[in-house]
């Protein structure tokens, strides 16, 4: 009788602490993948809306890149795609620049084997439409608040990807025209949007100083020379009359 | 008198602390490998199936002969081993996709332990055993939820018959834990890896007690067990090792049936982490023939199936566990002496 009564008690205790509700969740990987899962739904919408409410109670950094990845995610840039950029093969490097070119400006043919090298890596990134370029805009701007590595080399990616938007839509306008000759009125436009090219890449290299400090003075020689082609850009006499080539 | 104190005390543990989510109960839990993998909860009652030390120490003041067990013990998600070797083969983006697209919560070990036992007391060391968790989130920039950690363990256990049909137990177990991981995101693991793979070390004691209240005399030999288990000192606080007390509450019988031997038990189960009476609960059966036993095991959120082959002084057991998060395989080789 006495071993029932304990039983019975022993059993009543567990049944009485069984009932305990499970609380609100309580770390941030649990709080975020309710926001993950919203994205994994392709609900990219309520993400974006609930991570931006999370980072007003919790600005952590990985709170800000969630918020900011749903964004680049609603944009169609899924981590498959950034990583798949760097997963590629460079060229072998037996492809030269044309001796002429050598022989002009050994620099610009040295630059060019480079970017032949590396075409593949380029050719990997991915494009977006203009209506996500917003997106990615949107990102980029939740991001710039963080100086963490992590979100700065997520933030260079994404700014290598509004690049070659951009340099993909400046071609293909200039493309379009088909012109057979060139004016200076027509060439003013692609100045201003090849100092913008420039300017992007040197943010990028702004986020890849943070991101990689061991190679912090190559990215600063790297920022110095593209600030300085721009200057150069900037203070371009343009002829007063329309002059056509 | 003892237990009431017993679970008064128990209340006052279980009932006070929330934790994180690291590893599961079945991972952190203190019992021999192959039960805790099989059996799940419920090798806390019953005690058919043997491997290694009992996962109850009142049980061991019912072993009838000395003896000394060695396990090795290795277990994984197949799937999750498969697609991270696609990757490794071939980094396309079909195949980084399918690797990161997993949501499940994967994990694996793999032990080396040997157990001594006599009719009153035990001993077990595990001098290595390598576990992990791993879990991916969000699509766009994946974070990463990982533990990969390095175990020393080293556990004993004394019971004594006291009166009544009444065992009681206690096990000692000491943990040397080095791990490394946490939540990190991809672009975190890759330009700061010092910062987020740096090892950490923590070292645990528990303390164990168990009872057991075993009617033999009765032709179903039925049993009732209560343990309380990972209620100890840790010398650090770490949400990838938490302290998490949980308390267990199991009965378990043997019908006899016309061919072999065969056990069921039940077992209750309440941790920080049981959100309902009904995922406390697990039910259990072993049946044995000859030199084979089956196994199978199954809660609201766990299930497993499995079996051990003996044959001589060596075994040989294959099970398969599956969870809310989780599938894996787990292969189990012994030799008693």
């Amino acid at each position: 009788m006495k071993i029932i009564l304990k039983i019975a008690l022993i059993a009543s205790l567990f049944a009485t602490l069984s009932c305990q509700r499970k609380e609100a969740p309580q770390t941030r990987a649990e709080t975020l993948n309710v926001g993950f899962t919203m994205m994994d739904q392709g609900r990219y919408d309520d993400a974006i809306e609930y991570f931006s409410k999370l980072a007003v109670t919790d600005p952590h950094p990985h709170v800000k890149q969630a918020w900011a990845s749903a964004y680049a995610g609603r944009a169609g840039i899924s981590f498959s795609k950034i990583v798949s950029i760097a997963m590629v093969q460079p060229e072998d490097n037996t492809v030269k620049a044309p001796s002429a070119l050598m022989q002009l400006d050994r620099k610009a043919g040295e630059y060019l084997e480079i970017l032949q090298r590396y075409e593949r890596h380029w050719n990997k990134v991915p494009s977006v439409k203009s209506e996500q370029i917003n997106d990615l805009q949107k990102s980029l701007e939740i991001l710039s608040s963080e100086k963490t590595p992590g979100t700065r080399i997520y933030s260079a990616t994404l700014r290598i990807v509004l690049l070659k938007s951009s340099i993909e839509q400046g071609l293909s306008q200039w493309e379009a025209m088909n012109l057979k000759s060139v004016c200076t009125d027509q060439l003013k436009p692609y100045v201003n949007w090849a100092a913008d090219v420039l300017e992007g890449l040197r943010l990028i290299a702004v986020d890849l100083e943070v991101a990689l400090p061991k190679n912090k003075e190559s990215y600063q020689e790297l920022q110095n020379q593209l600030q300085s082609v721009r200057a150069q850009a900037q203070v371009l006499t343009w002829p007063k009359e329309r002059q056509c080539f | 008198m003892l237990l009431k104190l017993f679970f008064l005390g128990f209340s006052a543990v279980v009932g006070s602390q929330v934790f994180a989510a690291s590893f599961s109960p079945a991972v952190r839990d203190g019992g021999s490998r192959f039960l805790a993998r099989s059996l799940g909860s419920a090798c806390y009652t019953m005690d058919s199936l043997q491997r290694g030390l009992p996962c109850n120490p009142a049980m061991i003041a019912k072993v009838s002969d000395s003896h000394v067990d060695g396990d090795f013990f290795l277990g994984s998600n197949m799937d999750y081993v498969r697609d991270a070797e696609d990757l490794l083969n071939n980094q396309s983006e079909e195949n980084i996709n399918k690797l990161f697209a997993r949501r499940e919560k994967v994990d694996g070990e793999v032990s080396i332990e040997a157990s001594f036992q006599t009719p009153t007391w035990g001993l077990s060391i595990e001098p290595y055993r390598l576990v992990y968790v791993n879990q991916f989130q969000n699509p766009a920039m994946p974070m990463v939820d990982l533990i990969i950690s390095e175990e020393r363990n080293l556990k004993a256990q004394v019971a004594s018959y006291v009166s009544e049909n009444l065992y009681a137990g206690l096990q000692l177990r000491y943990s040397h834990v080095r791990f490394l991981g946490g939540y990190f995101s991809l672009s975190d693991a890759l330009t700061e890896p010092e910062k987020v793979f740096q090892a950490r070390t923590q070292n645990f004691v528990f303390f164990e007690p168990g009872f057991l209240y075993a009617w033999e005399d009765q032709a179903w030999k039925p049993q009732v067990s209560a343990v309380l288990t990972q209620v100890g000192y840790s010398s650090e606080k770490s949400e990838e090792y938490p302290l998490r007390p949980q308390g267990l509450l199991g009965a378990s019988i043997k019908p006899l049936v016309p061919l072999g031997a065969l056990e069921l038990g039940m077992q209750f189960q309440i941790h920080s982490e049981t959100e309902n009476a009904k995922e406390a609960f697990r039910g259990a059966l072993t049946y044995q023939v000859g030199i084979l036993q089956a196994v199978m095991a199954a809660s609201l959120k766990e299930h497993s199936v499995g079996f051990l082959m003996t044959f001589h002084n060596f075994s040989s057991g294959l099970t398969y566990w599956s969870d809310d998060y989780n599938k894996t395989v787990f292969l189990q080789l012994g030799v008693r002496l």
